[in-house]
């Protein structure tokens, strides 16, 4: 077809190649070079179509004139000449760019630089879509054919700048980088530099980035090779000698506000100049000479930090070590040192020098001075250390260290557990100064973080006990919500077993209160002789901490009828069971005839026994009332020794005891139940010997369920898992770990395998 | 550039006004851009009305012609046929691969080709099979497709008058793919070839003197597949499953063609270094002559001496079928209690030897050991050898061949024997193949 | 609006959402901005572009493929030889015209019609001898009878039919 057309001249579209290709040429070059001053639709049109017709017609050289395999122009698609002569202009075109580029230095350079790329690639781009045919036929299909180095018109325009002028011009010394390098230190100096320009130069190295196999794919290796790596290299250098120079005249802490400045400022050149895949290169670069090479110096002024509650140092600091690997190890070993002897020291100045008060040591003030550390230390964990896992851990070690050691403990890993308990029983007596709900309550939650820490939560759990039930028999405490609010705390902590007996104790006391109810009731309809008002408490033997007195004692002939009657109540109510009278915790009020005022004497069971006797006599020895109480001798010169100090009894003559007619007393109710001294210094040592008969159970007990499970098992490992299923209570000790492995082998529980040294088998 | 074929001049534009008609205008892009959308059979046509045609359609300057027409057939792409992530370019002559398989098409429908035109056919058609797309990706193989209907209505699979080894083993290796899938004629003539076809199978099978050759199974000295003994063992197995009772008749392994894919096995945790699908749940049947049956047809003096064909059409005759089931796992060479190859025997870095152990149950409760080897044996087939051992130490040793492609779903045909393959020992077909993990336990013993 | 001018020099005033379904077209108005200068398309006459714009107004408004979702056809390769009831109607056309519109569906690059054409030009070559496709294309039997003897042997399984 004739190609005729009004608005442009161009050449016939069976044109040659010299032709065709001058008249694109002019037309490429158009657009490479002043584009700026417009392309009209016809011109357009005209260049596409010419490239067009000539990718779409053949010169017919060459006839088919055998079927040989020779000849194979009959076939062939044309574009690799109009491809050759596009890359024949781009040369040219690059190498004029290029000579007018090798005066020009630095920021000039890159000028000159940002402004031909935009031009370049621009004009590219049109050249691109003006040359479309050859795209999508030619060029498609030779790299269909697995043809290397063939590639759309655009990407082979920026291999060619690649080629042709950038990578010339960053043979010289790096030209292109280093020009970006010093603005960008100029920019760290504190300058002001054109950011738009240094982002466009480095742009254009990402673009020049070629992936082989899928143009379109973004590859960095240009990017990387020709910026990244000197880049990242300058940095280095910068900022090894900057931190050095500065850490030379500047403190720890003003250090460490400069290194966190620069590091956010690097973050932000990444954001606003450079490619985002260089933040892990660079930021990792600057946290390694800002913080690792300095890491040292920072340790080493961690402790002082501590000291002086230097808290935003402290944040910063561990914001920074936390960037590095390992940076924040030494520091948790650190504060746990630290914490640790805050504890102990905390303790000490408590206790007194040479540990004068241990005996006296109030349990309010030892709870409330560990109490204190843990409070301080743990908020600086909150605070500083974002309560990193790391610190927290730290914060623990530390607080069952000193928790369970220190000046106040010894060597004895029951004090702090029997300290704590007891403090426990103030807080849920009666009359305490913080029985105010609100109060209480968070004293109770403090308690319980201390026991967290507590090592041996069964000698905890024995001395709370032995509170508990005095509490309960004597009535004294504070309130049932209280209680019951501590035992959910423990059974949180410890599970339902922990507190199994604690619970039962309060089902005890409530039975008990409706069994005395029905007996009154009974006596009532039965009796009318009672003048006794009496009631009884039955606690299960297993779930109390009581031991019947251990003698005999001769009930007095004025309670007996109410004790056999409520022996034979209670076997018609539960038969099979036995009573044991606990005749040591039970009080009595006695009602004065021989004195012109009447007083109420509350007393215990023994002095009620003594008491008694002198309702039939004024005068008696001490044989005649051990005869008639029963009580030994060395108890009941104690017993007696309370009354005659409180003139209800006289002593003037050695082992006589006469009732003083002129007893007189400010109160009408007069206490004489106080606490004998023997019985006070024994009730430690007995809760700690029930604590060791506890542990010997618990440890057999243990063994025989693991070997249950295993069959078999080594020595060695046997232990191992003893420890760690028992720790949650207490920390066995293995001596008694081994004894209760030799009881058990004793008893044929388990055996020794034979042949064996030190393997076990479980006995079915 | 323009088809012009009637005037090859410069001046060809000047045509266009003269009658009759003007030549087609159309440049060469774009009629082989037509013929992408035609059958080869009018491609080539089209080659035959001029010089340039001609050209056009084998002289090509680049493969885009009979790329297009190779793929858009359709076939799978050969470069994708095996599962490795292989991103190098790949030469493939498209061109002369479309016509071989064209050609291979015709001389199938072909009632008087020669024996030498049906052995391209057959090698052609194996050639297909193995190119195939892999099973998983779940799209259906332009290459099945197009081979199915040519073995259903072609007599390729019957027509056995092949005069040399080379092409009977050919024969015998189609055979072995289709395995007797195409051979469900119900008239009389089709019946009759399958019990002729039984009895021979039962007669290569069970006689010794076709077990003394070095790899002992189903395997010739130069270390490559006795297709031939292949198929017979296929054969009997098959055959004996039809005459199962009740449902176990339909327990086969996977058939059809499809089952040949590459990982067409279920496969609940392929990996990389799993390279065949070795771990998982198996199936195998193992059949088997009573003893005395065996000594008898080898030994015996009797009408026509050892390996009488006739012995089998006793009416009485039947073999024994069992059903088990294989549990195994890779493991590592040395947690291995027998010596299996010599190092270096199998030197391909893709498919490196897989060492396997696992256990197998069989209905009377027996529990046995299993452990054996998997490689890839020269001629690309993988090739299996395993023993199992019985409590009392009796052991039995097994040794196959994977037919089709690696972790095909049809599974693993060979023969069993004793340990020491001692002459006399017995031996049979078994048939192992792969099933679900959750595929419910099936064991079964039929004498 | 949009000013076409065909090679024989008559005008076209078309809605640019039609004429764009030429991707030339496209990005020509892309690249150089629109403006009421005439466009010139000097390889289209009028004949061949009233036809191809009265297929672009039937499919106005239709996606236009993109490079990708040429990638994924090669992928799927489903030879069809299909052709919608429109187009079939549209493109029952002479010969002459059936190539002419071919020729500038490929010039201003609109995808779909070329496929139309090529289609049914693959259409018409199925099943015919080579004297047959002579015919169509119109062209000249340029063997020589020994090479015709050549060629006839060698590709013996196209022959039978």
């Amino acid at each position: 077809m004739a190609a005729l057309n009004t608005a442009y001249p161009m050449p016939p579209a069976t044109a040659d190649l010299a032709t065709t290709w001058s008249f694109l040429e002019e037309g490429v070059d158009h657009i490479m070079t002043k584009l700026q001053t417009g392309v009209s639709y016809s011109k357009y049109m005209s260049l596409y179509t010419v490239a067009y017709n000539y990718c779409t017609s053949s010169k017919m050289h060459g006839n088919t004139d055998s079927l040989g395999i020779g000849n194979r122009t009959g076939a062939n698609l044309m574009g690799s000449d109009l491809y050759n002569n596009l890359i024949r202009y781009f040369v040219t075109h690059l190498k004029s760019l290029r000579e007018k580029s090798d005066s020009l230095q630095d920021e000039d350079l890159l000028r000159y630089y940002a402004a031909e790329w935009d031009r370049y690639t621009t004009g590219a781009n049109y050249i691109n879509r003006l040359f479309t045919y050859l795209n999508r036929h030619w060029v498609k299909r030779e790299r269909d054919e697995g043809r290397k180095g063939v590639y759309p018109v655009y990407t082979l325009a920026l291999v060619q700048w690649k080629n042709n002028l950038f990578i010339p011009v960053q043979q010289k010394q790096m030209k292109l980088a280093n020009a970006i390098l010093r603005l960008i230190e100029a920019q760290r100096n504190g300058d002001t530099i054109d950011q738009g320009l240094v982002k466009k130069v480095v742009d254009s190295f990402v673009s020049l980035g070629l992936d082989d196999s899928d143009p379109n794919k973004a590859c960095l290796d240009i990017y990387k090779e020709h910026f990244e790596t000197p880049f990242i290299d300058a940095t280095e250098k910068y900022y090894k000698q900057e931190s050095e120079a500065f850490l030379a005249e500047s403190s720890v802490s003003d250090y460490l506000r400069k290194a966190e400045e620069r590091l956010k400022e690097e973050e932000d050149r990444v954001e606003r100049y450079l490619n985002t895949q260089t933040r892990k290169a660079l930021i990792s670069k600057c946290e390694h000479v800002l913080i690792r090479e300095h890491s040292q110096l920072m340790w080493e002024s961690f402790q002082s930090l501590l000291d002086f509650d230097k808290d935003e140092d402290l944040q910063r600091m561990y914001a920074l070590l936390s960037r590095i690997p390992e940076g924040l190890e030494p520091l948790r070993k650190k504060f746990e040192e630290h914490v640790k002897k805050a504890g102990q020291a905390a303790v000490s100045k408590l206790v007194g020098e040479a540990g004068a008060n241990v005996d006296s040591l109030d349990p309010k003030a030892y709870v409330d001075a560990l109490l204190e550390v843990h409070r301080k230390n743990s908020e600086t964990v909150t605070r500083s250390f974002r309560g990193e896992a790391g610190f927290v851990a730290s914060l623990d070690k530390a607080c069952r260290e000193f928790v369970n050691r220190n000046a106040a403990t010894g060597t004895s890993n029951s004090k702090s557990p029997e300290l704590l308990a007891k403090h426990a029983d103030l807080l849920l007596r009666k009359n305490n100064k913080m029985a105010e709900e609100g109060d209480l309550e968070g004293a109770l939650n403090r308690v319980m973080i201390l026991f967290k820490y507590i090592e041996d939560k069964d000698v905890f759990q024995t001395f709370y006990t032995t509170k508990l039930s005095k509490r309960l028999i004597h009535g004294v405490s504070a309130s049932d919500e209280s209680e019951a609010s501590m035992i959910s705390k423990l059974k949180e902590a410890c599970g339902f077993e922990y507190t199994n007996k604690l619970q039962r104790m309060f089902t005890d006391m409530s039975l008990s209160k409706d069994l005395t109810d029905q007996f009154k009731e009974r006596m009532q309809q039965n009796h009318d002789d009672m003048d006794i008002s009496f009631s009884i408490m039955v606690l299960g033997t297993n779930f109390w901490p009581l031991n019947p007195p251990p003698h005999e004692f001769v009930i007095p002939a004025e309670i007996l009828p109410t004790y056999d009657r409520f022996q034979k109540y209670y076997q018609i109510k539960h038969s099979g069971r036995k009573l044991t009278w606990l005749w040591n915790y039970s009080k009595n009020e006695l009602r004065t005839n021989y004195l012109n005022q009447k007083y109420i004497l509350m007393t215990s069971s023994f002095q009620m026994a003594v008491l008694l006797q002198y309702n039939n006599n004024d005068t008696l020895s001490l044989d005649e009332l051990v005869a008639a109480t029963s009580i030994p001798k060395e108890l009941l010169t104690q017993v007696l020794a309370l009354l005659v100090k409180a003139k209800i009894l006289i002593n003037e003559e050695t082992d006589q005891y006469d009732l003083n007619p002129n007893f007189k007393s400010k109160k009408i109710r007069v206490n004489l139940n106080q606490p004998i001294k023997a019985e006070t210094k024994a009730e430690s040592t007995d809760v700690l010997k029930t604590v060791d008969e506890d542990r010997k159970y618990v440890i057999q007990a243990t063994i025989v369920r693991i070997m249950k499970a295993r069959k078999t098992m080594k020595h060695q490992p046997l232990i191992q898992e003893v420890i760690s299923q028992i720790s949650q209570r207490f920390a066995p000790k293995i001596p008694d770990i081994k004894k209760a492995i030799d009881t058990l082998l004793e008893k044929d529980y388990i055996e020794r395998v034979e042949g064996t040294k030190d393997t076990f088998a479980y006995v079915a | 550039m323009r088809l012009c074929a009637v005037s090859p001049s410069k001046q060809s534009h000047t045509l266009t006004e003269s009658p009759p008609a003007e030549p087609c205008p159309l440049p060469v892009e774009l009629l082989q851009r037509i013929l992408t959308l035609c059958h080869p059979r009018d491609v080539i046509s089209f080659s035959k009305s001029c010089r340039l045609g001609y050209a056009i359609v084998f002289h090509p300057s680049d493969q885009y012609l009979w790329r297009d027409l190779f793929l858009s057939h359709p076939f799978d792409d050969p470069r994708k046929s095996s599962d490795d992530q292989n991103t190098d370019f790949q030469f493939v002559d498209w061109m002369h691969e479309h016509i071989r398989r064209m050609e291979a098409e015709w001389i199938a429908y072909q009632k008087g080709a020669c024996v030498c035109q049906k052995a391209c056919a057959l090698k052609t058609f194996i050639s297909v099979l193995h190119d195939a797309s892999p099973a998983p990706g779940g799209r259906s193989s332009g290459n099945i497709s197009w081979l199915e209907p040519i073995l259903r209505r072609s007599c390729i699979l019957y027509d056995d008058n092949y005069t040399s080894d080379a092409q009977r083993m050919l024969f015998a290796q189609l055979r072995s793919y289709a395995a007797l899938t195409f051979d469900n004629g119900v008239d009389y003539d089709a019946r009759l070839r399958l019990t002729e076809r039984r009895k021979n199978s039962r007669c290569f099978v069970y006689d010794f003197r076709n077990y003394a050759n070095k790899y002992w199974g189903p395997f010739r000295d130069d270390g490559s597949v006795d297709w031939i003994h292949i198929e017979h063992l296929i054969n009997v197995v098959l055959l004996n499953i039809r005459d199962l009772p009740g449902s176990w008749k339909y327990i086969t392994p996977p058939l059809r063609l499809n089952a040949l894919r590459t990982y067409s096995a279920p496969s609940n945790r392929r990996s990389i270094r799993d390279w065949a699908g070795v771990e998982g749940i198996w199936q195998r049947y193992v059949c088997f002559m009573d003893f005395r049956d065996l000594f008898a047809f080898n030994y015996s003096g009797l009408s026509d001496g050892p390996g009488d064909p006739t012995f089998f059409e006793c009416p009485r005759f039947r073999e024994g079928t069992r059903l088990m089931e294989l549990n195994l796992k890779l493991v590592s060479e040395n947690e291995l209690r027998h010596r299996w190859y010599a190092k270096g025997s199998s030197a391909n870095d893709l498919y490196p030897p897989l060492c396997f152990s696992g256990s197998t149950s069989c209905v009377k409760g027996s529990r046995a050991v299993v452990e054996g080897v998997v490689q890839m044996s020269a001629d690309n087939i993988v090739r299996w050898q395993f023993v199992s051992t019985y409590p009392g130490d009796l052991q039995w040793r097994s040794d196959g061949a994977q037919v089709g492609n690696v972790g095909s779903a049809i599974g693993v045909v060979g023969v069993w024997a004793t340990e020491l393959h001692d002459e006399g020992d017995p031996v049979g077909p078994f048939w192992l193949w792969k099933v679900k993990d959750d595929c419910p336990t099936r064991l079964m013993e039929y004498v | 609006m949009v000013l076409l001018v065909t090679s024989d020099n008559e005008q076209f005033t078309t809605e640019k959402d039609i004429v764009e379904r030429s991707v030339l077209i496209k990005n020509m108005l892309e690249d150089v901005g629109e403006s009421d200068q005439p466009i010139p398309l000097p390889n289209v006459s009028s004949s061949v572009l009233k036809k191809v714009l009265e297929y672009c107004e039937h499919h106005r408004g239709e996606p236009l493929p993109t490079a990708d979702s040429e990638q994924s056809q090669d992928e799927t390769r489903k030879r069809t030889t299909d052709i919608s009831e429109w187009d079939q109607k549209f493109i029952t056309v002479d010969q002459e015209m059936l190539f002419e519109i071919i020729l500038a569906a490929n010039y201003l690059d609109i995808k779909s019609l070329l496929d139309v054409g090529c289609k049914t030009v693959a259409n018409m070559i199925k099943g015919k001898t080579p004297e047959e496709i002579r015919k169509l294309f119109n062209i000249v039997n340029d063997f020589t009878p020994e090479e015709e003897a050549q060629i006839k042997k060698e590709n013996e399984w196209a022959e039978d039919r």
